[in-house]
């Protein structure tokens, strides 16, 4: 599955790269004219009419569906759970382009209207295919951060040698740009705030000034309230997963950032720009007047004709009503069909119900990324529990049969090693000239060590990524509403991308395990685990298979101090949730954050998981998990 | 626009903040038709 793979992030990678319009005399902007524009416009009457951006989809899927039909069980497509709102939202859209077809509506334009986001929902389907490990992220990571610092460096090039480093009207840049960068910089900011591998980092660090400097380039007011606001999400985030050093950075951040606004407001020199840009916004100029003057107007018309048609809308193809007339576009093709304000031209084409169903498919998709955050991080706090109740002592785990009082509750060594296997992850270390996979604690990934010694997971940007993508979507519904945007395929590209990532997050995190698939390219994928504890396995081994089991559903663990009937004891606190009748009283449980963390005298002690959390056996993550034994004199715990 | 992101936000801090329940996802849908339902009967919203 490497071919389809390969021309999987080589696709997105183009994609993001070139620019679909522009500045005419940068030949950058010619070779992405070839990439976006339909083949039959460069071939000369060739009667292709799709873009070669299209092609390599279809061609992605097309070899991805013969190899895994060669390779049986790896057909494993995965609907992710935007699935139904998906497919309500594009049923809707197909009833609205037969309603404006079968009204007199132009054919080209209709499908010019809905390419966009026919481009959204083959780009969620390409992920099920494509996207199926943590590792599948981090490559992701940078295929977005190298190609957004490659578009920034090129806008700034085409700005000091085509416009001699003058201002520019709006066509000299695509407006897509302002998007791909403003997510460029979320992920940046993700990858520093909540962890990446070190060359991540430094590249975000390095990649973030160009960045910006490129946005105020570009002069786009909308980049800039596109940024804003995807910080504004991005501290939701902070607030939740580091929530000291969003104390300690945004208060101080905040008098610095108000300072520099009081004494740059109307500064106009470069260390104004950024001041500018949010002065700008508030009060606007000449042009900037001019364009809130259009939109304002077109919005007046938007109302109009959503009023004369409110529940079917007016089907793609068909123009809309100017009872206010607008400013002369007449030069932009699609000027009587489309507005400028995508997302109030979603429910004056296609309806009210196309519209809920957008607003249903937007807010799940915030909703399950937020989800999978949050179990992540109650699970690295279910682990931190976990270690801190067991705990360890002269580099060997408490164990609860000697005499030290210890918080470990009655477990062997061994059965604690069993049970702290579900806690941990897989961990590439390289030792002896080659790579080991090893297991390292699951620990919040902005506190791994890339060190030899080091006993934690190996670093990852997937939680980087997934915020940014969750912060994508009030960011693009921003941008759309006064930018288009929901029209060009170039960015429903990466808004179908970050939807695909968010559908499948649990999975992709390692939270719930992956749908039964195949590894890339072997034959005999490998069988699950059994998940059934047999009277020879261990006993605390079969505690964590129960825990797995009820992954769903929240699971307490309690170990109690009587060693004889330790095991039987936390097997039976695990399983309580599979036998309660009411699934209401499963839902009595206390936040991982608020559990007791050392143990009482009396004893026990009940760190608890309100989430799911990943499984000790079978699934995606028993291969890695199972494939080394945690070794307690190889693991020193650092603290 | 500020109703739309009040939505989005909300959506957010609701994964993030509350406890799992099986109901939520089906709220996101109410929400949803509530947002929509605000825009139809007060258009200056909009």
């Amino acid at each position: 599955m490497k071919f389809p793979y390969r021309l999987f992030l080589a696709s997105v990678f183009l994609a993001l790269l070139l620019s679909q319009n522009g500045l005419g005399k940068d030949p950058f902007v010619g070779l992405g004219w070839y990439f976006h524009a339909d083949i039959k416009s460069w071939t000369g009457g060739v009667p292709i009419i799709v873009t070669l951006l299209e092609v390599c989809l279809i061609l992605v899927a097309l070899t991805w569906s013969v190899r895994a039909r060669r390779y049986k069980k790896t057909w494993a497509f995965t609907r992710g759970t935007l699935w139904t709102p998906l497919l309500a939202f594009s049923g809707l859209l197909a009833v609205a382009l037969i309603y404006g077809l079968a009204g007199g509506g132009d054919m080209t334009i209709a499908l010019w209207e809905v390419r966009g986001f026919l481009m959204l929902g083959a780009m969620y389907c390409v992920a099920g295919m494509m996207i199926h490990e943590e590792k599948h992220l981090n490559q992701l990571v940078w295929v977005v951060l190298i190609a957004a610092l490659c578009l920034a460096v090129e806008n700034i090039i085409r700005w000091l040698l085509y416009l001699h480093g003058k201002p520019a009207d709006d066509l000299a840049y695509d407006h897509v740009d302002s998007v791909i960068l403003s997510f460029g910089l979320v992920l940046c900011a993700g990858l520093l705030t909540f962890g990446g591998t070190r060359r991540q980092r430094t590249f975000a660090l390095t990649a973030m000034p160009i960045m910006f400097f490129a946005m105020e380039v570009m002069k786009r007011r909308a980049a800039f309230a596109v940024v804003f606001v995807g910080l504004a999400a991005f501290l939701i985030f902070a607030l939740r997963l580091r929530p000291r050093l969003f104390w300690k950075s945004v208060l101080p951040f905040s008098v610095v950032a108000a300072i520099y606004l009081a004494l740059f407001w109307h500064n106009q020199s470069i260390w104004g720009q950024p001041a500018r840009a949010i002065s700008s916004i508030i009060a606007p100029g000449q042009r900037d007047a001019s364009s809130n003057l259009y939109r304002t107007l077109e919005k007046l018309d938007i109302i109009f004709n959503i009023k004369s048609s409110p529940f079917l809308g007016l089907g793609f193809g068909k123009p809309f009503a100017m009872v206010v007339p607008l400013p002369n576009l007449s030069f932009w093709r699609f000027w009587h069909f489309t507005t400028h304000n995508a997302i109030l031209w979603v429910w004056m084409k296609a309806g009210i119900f196309t519209f809920i169903a957008f607003w249903w498919l937007l807010g799940r998709g915030a909703y399950d990324g937020g989800k999978a955050v949050e179990a992540r991080r109650e699970e690295w706090s279910f682990v931190a529990q976990l270690r801190k109740t067991m705990g360890r002592r002269d580099g060997k785990w408490d164990d609860g049969s000697r005499a030290t009082g210890g918080s470990s509750g009655g477990l062997t060594s061994r059965q604690k090693r069993e049970l702290m296997r579900a806690a941990v992850r897989e961990r590439a270390t390289n030792r002896t000239g080659g790579v080991r996979q090893r297991l390292g604690f699951n620990v919040p990934t902005w506190e791994r060590s890339d060190d030899k010694r080091s006993v934690t997971a190996k670093r990852s940007g997937g939680v980087a990524l997934l915020v940014a993508a969750i912060c994508l979507i009030p960011m693009q519904v921003l941008y759309s509403y006064v930018d288009l945007g929901l029209t060009s395929e170039r960015d429903m590209l990466l808004f179908g991308l970050a939807l695909g990532i968010l559908a499948r997050a649990n999975y992709l995190l390692g939270i719930e395990p992956a749908p039964e698939r195949g590894r890339h390219g072997r034959r005999h994928p490998r069988k699950q685990e059994k998940t059934t504890a047999t009277s020879d396995e261990d006993e605390t081994l079969a505690i964590v298979r129960e825990l797995a089991r009820n992954r769903r559903r929240p699971t307490t663990v309690r170990i109690v101090e009587d060693e004889a009937a330790s095991a039987t004891a936390a097997r039976q606190a695990a399983t309580p949730a599979r036998r309660t009748a009411n699934p209401n009283a499963r839902r009595t449980y206390a936040p991982a954050t608020r559990a007791t963390g050392a143990a009482g005298a009396s004893g026990t002690n009940a760190p608890t998981m309100t989430r799911p959390r990943p499984e000790a056996t079978g699934g995606a993550q028993s291969p890695r998990e199972g494939g080394d034994s945690l070794n307690p004199d190889e693991t020193q715990d650092r603290e | 626009m500020s109703y739309i992101m009040l939505f989005l936000f909300g959506s957010i801090a609701i994964g993030l903040w509350a406890k799992p329940r099986s109901r939520q996802a089906r709220l996101i849908a109410l929400f949803a038709v509530a947002l929509v339902l605000l825009f139809y009967f007060s258009p200056h919203r909009m």
